[in-house]
């Protein structure tokens, strides 16, 4: 009995005590950070989808690091470096989410799925009604993503770096994730962190910055909902395969998203009932829930404790909140451009991130006139951020790849 | 990736946004014509459908006189 080193029986607290203590702080704070994520995530402060697991994972994996030899330390949850094919053979027999990560995170196939569950759920219809106010709106939304990548590069990130970072402008998580595993590998963990980070704060945040902006006056314009043209399941999926086909001639290294993305729109207007069950359910929220939980499983402190960390956190939420300042100058333009009958909180959605921004924007409208209703119009302007944040992403894959 | 760190990020970035800027617009534009296309298909049948009904009238009228 005397013969037993505890040390050695309990090993994450032993890999705590005899490691770097920089790297001890940092998973004593990621624990903590863990813990504080699963019960905002549970209180429904921050999106508990992405939040419950994501914290699980952080604070786990912090907590059960081990000896993998006499001299290295890791865990059995995941190993996100490993790349010569024995090694990776060896990992994806030993770590448990290993198969997950290496089929489905690190060729993006995670990112499609989610766009096919996205497409499902979204109707194009919106934004077929009014293209040109959609698109100009969605367009004046990217100005974070715009004005985030010189102020990137002049903090010291390599253009691929910066073009990541830059793309949470567009409130797109899986874009972000996408364009972060081409452009730059090792960052991507905290560039995908905090990116829905952010994006779950926007429900919080954006509310503040439309009663900055629009006045209470402004905030009740009623839209006219008499002339919004009626439009078929066909014509739908007409627009989806063209502007699909159009869109992966243009940018093929995105052609993987956008493809999914119109898959799912068309399999929602064909009305083939299955598919749509099990894409709207089992392949988005499987999808959430692996991509929270690697995300969690990814935090480990020695992957995590990046120097570059804090500026990405900087310029995170610097590009969010410009493209909410973006679109609601989008929506003031169409507002004097109309004379006054544009509401220019729905400007507010152009920033994607659908459907958050688009109720987000409802929901203000409704508190300053109780019967004015924006919805459709808001819910075009977010597909049209989600088509002008994957061009963008295009461009970036493509030019710096 | 040469030829753009030649550039320069301001300037790199106002050709991306200028591009995405085209290709947002021709979307708009192609929805704009494709619903153009579909009402003006449209037109054609139901005027077709006019002509025939007016066509079928003339004929039954000229039958009963």
């Amino acid at each position: 009995m005397s013969g037993v080193d505890f040390l050695n029986l309990f090993q994450g607290i032993a890999t705590m005590v005899s490691g770097d203590p920089l790297i001890t702080a940092g998973r004593i704070m990621l624990i903590i950070a863990g813990i504080t994520l699963v019960f905002l995530g549970a209180k429904g402060t921050l999106e508990p989808l992405i939040m419950i697991p994501m914290g699980m994972g952080m604070a786990s994996v912090n907590a059960a690091v081990l000896y993998l030899s006499a001299t290295t330390t890791g865990t059995i949850f995941i190993d996100p470096m490993v790349s010569d094919p024995a090694k990776l053979f060896d990992a994806l027999q030993i770590n448990f989410l290993q198969p997950i990560y290496t089929f489905t995170f690190s060729n993006g196939l995670i990112a499609c799925l989610l766009f096919l569950g996205i497409g499902v759920i979204t109707d194009v219809g919106y934004i077929m009604m009014a293209p040109f106010k959609g698109m100009l709106i969605a367009i004046f939304a990217e100005l974070g993503t715009i004005l985030t990548f010189p102020l990137a590069v002049w903090m010291g990130l390599t253009y691929k770096e910066a073009a990541s970072i830059s793309v949470v402008g567009g409130a797109d998580g899986p874009m972000v994730l996408f364009t972060s595993l081409i452009l730059a590998k090792d960052l991507f963990v905290p560039i995908t962190i905090v990116a829905y980070l952010y994006l779950s704060l926007t429900y919080g945040g954006y509310p503040y910055l439309i009663r900055l902006m629009v006045p209470k006056r402004l905030r009740g314009i009623k839209m006219d909902l008499k002339n919004i043209p009626k439009i078929s399941r066909m014509e739908k999926i007409t627009f989806s395969v063209i502007t699909s086909m159009i869109l992966c001639l243009l940018f093929p290294v995105a052609a993987p998203l956008f493809m999914s993305f119109f898959l799912g729109v068309i399999i929602k207007e064909s009305g083939v009932k299955r598919f749509v069950e099990f894409l709207e359910g089992p392949v988005l929220y499987g999808a959430t829930f692996f991509l929270g939980l690697l995300l969690g499983v990814l935090c480990e402190a020695s992957t995590i404790l990046n120097p570059k960390v804090m500026t990405l956190l900087i310029l995170g939420i610097f590009a969010l909140l410009l493209s909410g300042i973006g679109g609601i100058l989008g929506g003031y333009v169409l507002y004097f451009a109309t004379k006054g009958k544009f509401n220019p909180v729905i400007g507010i959605a152009g920033v994607s991130c659908i459907p958050t921004t688009a109720k987000v924007a409802q929901k203000e409208v409704q508190k300053a006139n109780r019967n004015a209703i924006i919805l459709p119009y808001a819910l075009g302007a977010s597909v049209s951020g989600i088509i002008t944040t994957a061009i963008i992403a295009g461009i970036f894959v493509t030019i710096l790849r | 990736m040469k030829t753009v760190a030649l550039i320069g990020p301001v300037q790199f970035v106002a050709m991306t946004y200028f591009i995405c800027i085209v290709v947002s617009l021709s979307v708009a534009w192609f929805i704009r014509i494709l619903f153009s296309g579909i009402k003006w298909q449209k037109h054609i049948v139901h005027a077709h459908a006019i002509a025939e009904k007016m066509a079928r009238n003339k004929y039954m009228a000229g039958k009963k006189d």
